[in-house]
Order: C-alpha cells, then structure tokens, then sequence
C-alpha cells in the first residue's frame, strides 16, 4: 500500500502543494471571522473532502489509471490506498485549517472551540459522509460522479423545501428533534462513550463507502 | 511450463464487437506477431491479458498462473510496451522511474539508468515533453528494466523512426535469447515481423483466422495472378480471396504447391508477404 501511496503522493505533488497551502489558509482566515465553529466546520469538512476527489481525478485526466493498473498490484489494494491516502490529505488539511484559525490575527476561536469534542466529532462526521458518498460516484461516473453529488445535494435542498411547503413545519422540526435526541443520547453514554460510538460508527460508514467503491471499480474496465 | 503465454477460448463483447473463442499460445524463447486491420480485437485481448478488462469467457495463463487469481505475480513478469504510453505525465523520466520501481522486486536501476542513456533519453526531462517515438522508447525501457519475462508490445513501431525501429527488433531478438522469455507483438507494419517474428496469429473480427509459425505461412500461402479463367468453379476451392480485374484476377491461396501443380504456367503464383495476407483476408473477395 505504501507504493500506492507514494507514488500518488509523487505524481500529484504540485497539486497537493496549492491546495494544502490555498484550502488551509483560506479556511483558516475565514473560520476566524466566525464566533462558532460548527459552521467553519461543516464548509471546511465539505471542501476537504473534494480535495482526494480532485486529486484523483488527475489520473483519469491524464489516462494514468490504465497504466497504474498494468503495475503488478489489485485494484483492492489500489482503492485502499487510496482511501488511506484520502483520509491522511483531509486530516493533515483539517489540522493546518484548524491552527490557523487559531492563531489567524483577531481570530474569535479559541483552541477549546476549535478542538473542542463536539467540533472534532462533527467535523470527522461531516467529511465521512461526504467522502463515503462521493467515492463510489466518482469511482463509477469519474468527474461526472461529482458533478452529480453537488446537483443531488441542491435537488435534495429543493426537495426539502417543497415538503416543508407541502407538510408544513412538521419535517423542520423532526429534523431539529434529531441533535436533541443525539443529545440526550450522547449524554447518557458520556463524552467518551459517545465519542466512541460516533468513531465506530463513522468507520462502518468509510468501510461500507470503500466495499461500494471496490465492487465498482473491479467492474470498471481501462 | 513450456508456453509463456496461453489464451484459450477468451470471449468478451462490447457494443457490436464480439471476441469469440480466441485461442493461441507464445511458446518460451519466441516471438508471435499479433496482426489483424483496425478493430479486428488486437488490443482487446491485450487489455484481457493485463486485466484492464473483464472477459466474458474463456482463460488466460500466463507462465502457467491464471491472470486474475495471480494477478501481482503474473504482472510482475509482464513488460508492457502501450500504442500510446501513459505514465505520470509531469515527473520527470528518472522520477517515473523511481515511483514505479517499488512495484518490481527485480527492478534493475543501474540498467534503468543505462537504457535511457542508450536510447537517447534525457533522465531530467518531464515524460510529457517526450515525443510519440521517445515516449514508446521510454516504455521500452521500462519494460525492460524490471526484468520482465513477457514482453507484450501494443503497436510499439508506429511513429518510430528507421533507426530505432531497427533498434527495436534487434533488442526484440536479443531478449528472446533467453530462452525462458517470450514476445508477443501486436502491429500494423506487418515489415517487422517478417523479419522477427517466429509465429503469427492472424485476428479479423474478433475471431482467429489462424495462428501459426511464420515459415509455414511463408511457405504455403501465395498469391496467383492469371485471367478470369481462374474463376472457374473447378478453381475456386484455391483460394481463400478472390479480386477480379476487368482482364485479370488476382487471388489468396493457402495451398501454394496444390495451386502451382493444378494451374500449372497459366497463372503467376508469388509468395505472400504477411501484408499480402491481411490484405487480402481483411477486403475480402471483390474489386482490385
């Protein structure tokens, strides 16, 4: 896997150069302006997660995939590297983001904030989801399979509209009942118990996102 | 394990092309040219050897392991020589070489080193920059450099220039002086082969038309030239593929000694060059 790795780590180098300056900083500067850090760490988890998808798809840009392939290697072990390498590029941005949103002058967060449980939690949940379910779209439909994502999420946001039009403010509230009941669930489990829940379930979801991911690619054909 | 390389009754469809029931076989300390027009499946089965795509069917051994179930140990023995070599494209040539190098426990870099050094290739230039010529040179190297036992070649003459081309064979013919390696050649420029290969597998429309050692071909297919007599009902069991002319007719036999003692000195009969053959078995009867 290590081989995987450094040589995706060789072959994109400039690109994860630009964007591990550009994405930290300009997360970094913008999340200081803010007084909360949930907001700072949805945006921030949404736009770490595209940054594997991009550097991924420099491969199909550049037709390099058929020829990683003729490597003596499995798909299987190509995909796992690369959702290792995927979740090493979110955490290294994440933590650069995140100091320097700290240490950004006038910044309104402070280290207890910003590394506070509930963000590092919300953060690492936010870029699963979006991670797990970009993967296996991009896997199946290249770039296109993240063009689909981003649409998906505004029909999803146009959806909701019309059924909060249509059934009234029901669905808003049962949705807003949902960090409640995660409440009051976290806190009968404890900090610990419910970080550790969170994690656990937070892997199943990378686990099942990378078994999609592999059935797909083992069809796919260079 | 006598054969490098063994593909039997490999089957695989995609739109309207169909591969039916390919089968043929690179004995060790050989070359096998692949030839056959555009679109006949040459380098489909090249992609179901490397496993780029799924067969429908059929086997492919390699060394005597499956392609699929020994996948890694099977690469490993493979150099593979693309029409148009993809590697990462912004690294520099001793850079593609230093990524690509942990992949192969018998990779040679002092050969690597040397390789570029005789096919005039710059280490510290970026692959991108390369020409069609040098990038296939660079693939050559490559190949060679991780001590590959299989040599799968993809079209590798095709913008190369005399020289190198000539260059190219000649390292061909020294590879398989080992006797344990093979060489299997897919190309248009059926010239090359003539000169190198010892078997040719003959592809048209994803079936084989034959597959068989280059002097028996040599020997036995040859191309008649006469009148339209030829034409004769009694006559055309000969041929393979008739083209008729206004006054004359030119045909494809596979049974040149059968057709020199039936038409005795009322017909012209050469001997077939590779090109000849898929000329011919490629057009069809009809036309000249």
């Amino acid at each position: 896997m290590l081989k995987h790795i450094l040589k995706d780590l060789r072959f994109h180098r400039r690109f994860l150069l630009t964007f591990g300056v550009f994405y930290p900083i300009y997360l970094g500067f913008f999340g200081s302006r803010l007084s909360t850090p949930t907001v700072a760490a949805i945006i921030g988890a949404f736009l770490y997660a595209l940054v594997p998808i991009m550097v991924f798809s420099r491969e199909d840009k550049f037709k390099a995939v058929g020829f990683s392939l003729s490597l003596p290697t499995t798909r299987r072990e190509m995909l796992c590297s690369r959702y290792v390498l995927s979740w090493i590029m979110m955490v290294v941005l994440y933590l650069a983001g995140s100091l320097l949103m700290i240490a950004m002058p006038g910044g309104k967060l402070g280290p207890a904030k910003v590394f506070g449980l509930q963000t590092v939690l919300l953060t690492l949940a936010m870029m699963t989801l979006i991670y797990a379910a970009l993967m296996p779209l991009f896997i199946r439909f290249g770039m296109v399979g993240l063009m689909v994502f981003l649409v998906a999420m505004q029909v999803l946001g146009v959806v909701f509209m019309l059924l909060r039009m249509a059934i009234g403010k029901s669905i808003i509230n049962a949705i807003r009942a949902l960090p409640r009941l995660i409440g009051s669930a976290a806190a009968a489990l404890g900090p610990a118990g419910a970080a550790a829940v969170v994690i656990v379930l937070l892997v199943a979801v990378n686990m099942i996102s990378f078994v999609i991911s592999a059935h797909l690619f083992a069809r796919k054909e260079f | 394990m006598h054969n490098a390389l063994e593909i039997d009754r490999l089957a695989k469809s995609y739109g309207d092309f169909r591969l039916r029931d390919v089968s043929f076989s690179v004995p060790r300390g050989y070359i096998m040219g692949l030839i056959g027009p555009n679109g006949a499946g040459k380098t489909t089965i090249i992609k179901l050897i490397l496993n780029l795509i799924r067969r429908d069917g059929g086997e492919v051994r390699i060394f005597g392991s499956d392609n699929r179930s020994r996948e890694v140990e099977v690469k490993r023995r493979i150099g593979f020589v693309h029409d148009a070599p993809c590697f990462f494209e912004h690294l520099t040539l001793r850079n593609v070489g230093r990524t690509i190098a942990p992949f192969y426990p018998d990779w040679d870099g002092p050969l690597f080193e040397r390789l570029l050094r005789d096919f005039d290739l710059p280490p510290g230039k970026r692959f991108v920059k390369l020409s069609r010529g040098m990038k296939m040179k660079f693939a050559l190297a490559v190949a060679l450099s991780h001590k590959a036992d299989l040599l799968i070649l993809d079209e590798p003459t095709s913008g190369l220039d005399p020289v190198f081309r000539r260059e190219l064979l000649g390292r061909l013919s020294a590879f398989i002086q080992d006797e344990g390696k093979a060489v299997l050649f897919s190309t248009h420029i059926t010239a090359d082969l003539e000169r190198i290969a010892d078997f040719i597998t003959f592809i048209r429309e994803g079936e084989i038309v034959f597959s068989t050692s280059k002097d028996e071909i040599l020997g036995s297919w040859a191309v008649v030239k006469g009148g339209l007599e030829l034409l004769a009902e009694d006559k055309r069991p000969l041929f393979k593929a008739v083209r008729k002319r206004e006054f004359s007719v030119q045909a494809l036999t596979a049974i040149a000694a059968e057709a020199r003692r039936r038409l005795g000195p009322s017909a012209v009969i050469e001997r077939a060059t590779l090109e000849d053959i898929m000329f011919y078995l490629s057009r069809g009867n009809g036309h000249a």
